[in-house]
């Protein structure tokens, strides 16, 4: 039983972002339990004020502070000065050098993150990853003490469809649809997804559609991505759907033949699991902490050359048998993340503090 | 749950071989999609040097003093305004922002000149040297080391492809596919692709480290890397090593294919063996390395040699070790395990 507040720290609280509906379902367990916690934050968006307090409000006191890695800011400095009992939940700090061709200003906040992810993981008293992969990495800056601890995931919240949207997206139908879902940014390798994609148009399926769903990181990147659809002679299938609403989101997932992801850097990438939860069958490319999501429950390919992903994509498509595999394999991963599961690790973690 | 991803994505392989094999993908298109994305990124995130991204920070430094006033009427009055106003303010910030970049950028042409000249000086990293790739035909025959590697290879059960990294004519892949080993070969030079699709055997034509750096860690059931061990420049030879450990299963296997420097400066092809980057590693060297990467458990093999007519190897040990001494083995292959 914890006998302390746990409160979390985090740079910004924004809606529809995965580390703050995280750090929300966080709470919420927490609170469940008899545990007092808030979440304290650098910047918070308007729809989320009143869930969130600046972190200079923060007096001190007794307490277990939990501070979410995820890019540099003041707020990471700040944490690595407190003398209460610390907990880094870290979700991985994209490389700085996928974004200095695109966005040199968060290349440079990314850079910052590392260097308090360096200085934070030695002290902190326990160190919490979504993923091994992520766990690897706190193990390898010295932290005393990781355990991998994944998203807390809701899926109740996914079930949302915007049906009317659904049908217009059916209505178009004439061939396989990929869909992926992320931010739009360079580590995710839209690029690559769109050059494979026309590949499988060209050699399998001249009526497949693409859907990249997801905010923009990076004008520039995003404006390259749309000058290559135009150049490769598809723009008409593929649409760039921005960021979207519960209900369109849901829809996309319920009218998507395949979940897509050639990225080449993820923490833990929770549209994976949502795919798998939707009963999309999905094709990964096996880097970073993407084999861990998807184990056995999806085609993790080792490399990700156009050819290769498409026919991968091609035989999903082409395999009932398989198909069905892979979905029904995708509800039992989906399983492995129920939230009773990752809340009881997380209690029994922070319960070693108490 | 998927039982056999192995064998799923070796079957995905051979659609792909299928597919390039009766011209549905072409290398032109598959090069044509290689490319796209170079064409419409700003320089530096696919390719692209020094300079070109210099040219783009120098795009970048140009401030842009005239502010947009757009609007409606009431808020373009506003702009207006405040544009008025701080016209002096921020063109006298502006033009010491360009003084700064203006002078950082000249700073930074000094430098890349410097590194140039600097560049070509080294082995290996003059553009010319790089430019002059030796023939595949030029290669030391390998193949009689295919015993070996069917027998590293052939009896594991561990998922992913075996790479065989600069395969040349392709020969030795080709007698590996042959025996059920599941393997692809790379070579970014121009003439080996051609020669290795006579022997039907898939070659993609890339750079060896590129490629290793590009592949998910632990995704190789081994590797066989030959001839680029040769020539390539030192640190590349480290880095050849270490790329190879990660992206080769835990319980996978590295054989490497060699040659003996002292050989390797009397082989045939002096022209391609003085111009290339690099030198050969003698043997122990190479275990050194695999010894520091964790692969504890190796074992080298010394290849033929080639002896005058009427002179054997066997009998009087003084005469072997004579023999040893003046017509010594060029070539070897080292297996490495981790295990």
């Amino acid at each position: 039983m914890l006998g302390r507040p746990v409160h979390q720290f985090l740079p910004s609280l924004s809606p529809r972002d995965a580390i703050g509906a995280h750090a929300l379902a966080i709470q919420k367990v927490l609170q469940a339990h008899g545990v007092t916690s808030e979440i304290f934050t650098g910047e918070t968006h308007r729809e989320l004020r009143s869930a969130a307090r600046s972190y200079k409000e923060w007096r001190g006191g007794d307490a277990i502070l939990m501070y979410h890695a995820a890019i540099g800011c003041a707020l990471g400095d700040w944490v690595a000065t407190r003398s209460e009992t610390l907990v880094l939940d870290y979700h991985n700090i994209t490389p700085a050098e996928y974004f200095d061709t695109w966005a040199p200003e968060t290349g440079l906040m990314l850079s910052q993150g590392r260097s308090q992810l360096a200085k934070l993981a030695p002290i902190v008293e326990l160190g919490l990853a979504d993923s091994s992969y992520n766990a690897s990495e706190l193990d390898a800056l010295g932290c005393r003490a990781t355990a991998v601890v994944p998203i807390l995931i809701d899926p109740s919240h996914w079930g949302t469809i915007d049906a009317a949207f659904r049908d217009e997206l059916r209505r178009g139908k004439q061939g396989h649809d990929w869909l992926f879902v992320g931010r739009v940014a360079a580590n995710k390798a839209h690029h690559d997804l769109i050059t494979s994609f026309a590949l499988y148009r060209r050699v399998y399926d001249q009526h497949a559609r693409l859907w990249i769903v997801g905010g923009i990181s990076s004008g520039e990147y995003w404006d390259a991505l749309h000058r290559l659809v135009a150049t490769l002679g598809i723009v008409e299938h593929v649409t760039f759907a921005g960021s979207v609403t519960q209900g369109e989101l849901g829809a996309y997932y319920d009218a998507a033949d395949v979940f897509v992801c050639v990225s080449e850097h993820e923490g833990f990438l929770v549209p994976l699991i949502e795919a798998m939860w939707w009963g999309l069958p999905v094709v990964a490319y096996g880097c970073t902490a993407i084999p861990g999501t998807v184990e056995q429950a999806g085609i993790v390919l080792p490399h990700k050359q156009p050819a290769f992903v498409a026919a991968a994509v091609n035989r999903v498509m082409s395999d009932a048998a398989l198909r069905e595999s892979l979905i029904a394999a995708g509800h039992a991963r989906v399983d492995d993340f129920s939230p009773d599961r990752t809340a009881e690790i997380l209690l029994g973690q922070l319960s070693t503090l108490s | 749950m998927l039982s056999d991803q192995r064998g799923l994505l070796a079957e995905i392989e051979r659609d792909v071989r299928e597919q390039r094999r009766n011209g549905a993908i072409t290398p032109e298109y598959e090069a044509e999609l290689d490319g796209a994305f170079a064409a419409v990124a700003p320089p530096g995130f696919v390719g692209g040097g020094f300079d070109s991204v210099v040219d783009q920070a120098a795009r970048h430094a140009i401030v842009d003093f005239d502010a947009p006033i757009v609007g409606n009427r009431p808020l373009r009055f506003v702009k207006r305004t405040v544009k008025l106003l701080t016209a002096w303010y921020i063109i006298f910030v502006g033009r010491q922002l360009v003084a700064f970049a203006g002078t950082t950028l000249r700073a930074l042409r000094m430098l890349g000149r410097r590194v140039d000249r600097l560049e070509r000086r080294i082995p290996g990293m003059d553009p010319g040297v790089q430019a002059m790739p030796s023939a595949v035909a030029s290669d030391r025959p390998i193949v009689e080391w295919v015993g070996i590697c069917r027998g590293v290879f052939g009896h594991t059960a561990l998922p992913g492809l075996v790479l065989h990294a600069d395969c040349g004519d392709g020969a030795l892949l080709s007698a590996l596919v042959a025996s059920d080993i599941d393997g692809y070969g790379i070579d970014a030079r121009a003439d080996a692709g051609e020669v290795a699709d006579a022997q039907d055997v898939e070659v993609r034509r890339i750079d060896t480290l590129t490629h290793l750096e590009a592949l998910a860690p632990g995704s190789l059931r081994g590797i066989v890397l030959a001839h680029c061990v040769d020539r390539l420049p030192l640190g590349d030879q480290l880095q050849l090593i270490a790329s190879s450990t990660a992206a080769v299963h835990a319980d996978g296997a590295i054989v490497l294919i060699g040659q003996r420097p002292d050989g390797y400066l009397n082989s045939a092809d002096r022209v391609a063996g003085d111009l290339a980057p690099g030198r050969p590693l003698h043997p122990e060297t190479w275990l050194h390395l695999l010894h520091q990467c964790n692969w504890l458990q190796t074992e080298c093999h010394v290849g033929h040699r080639a002896l005058p007519d009427g002179l054997t190897e066997g009998g009087d040990p003084a005469i072997a070790a004579l023999i040893e001494r003046v017509f010594p083995a060029n070539s070897y292959c080292i297996v490495a395990r981790r295990v």
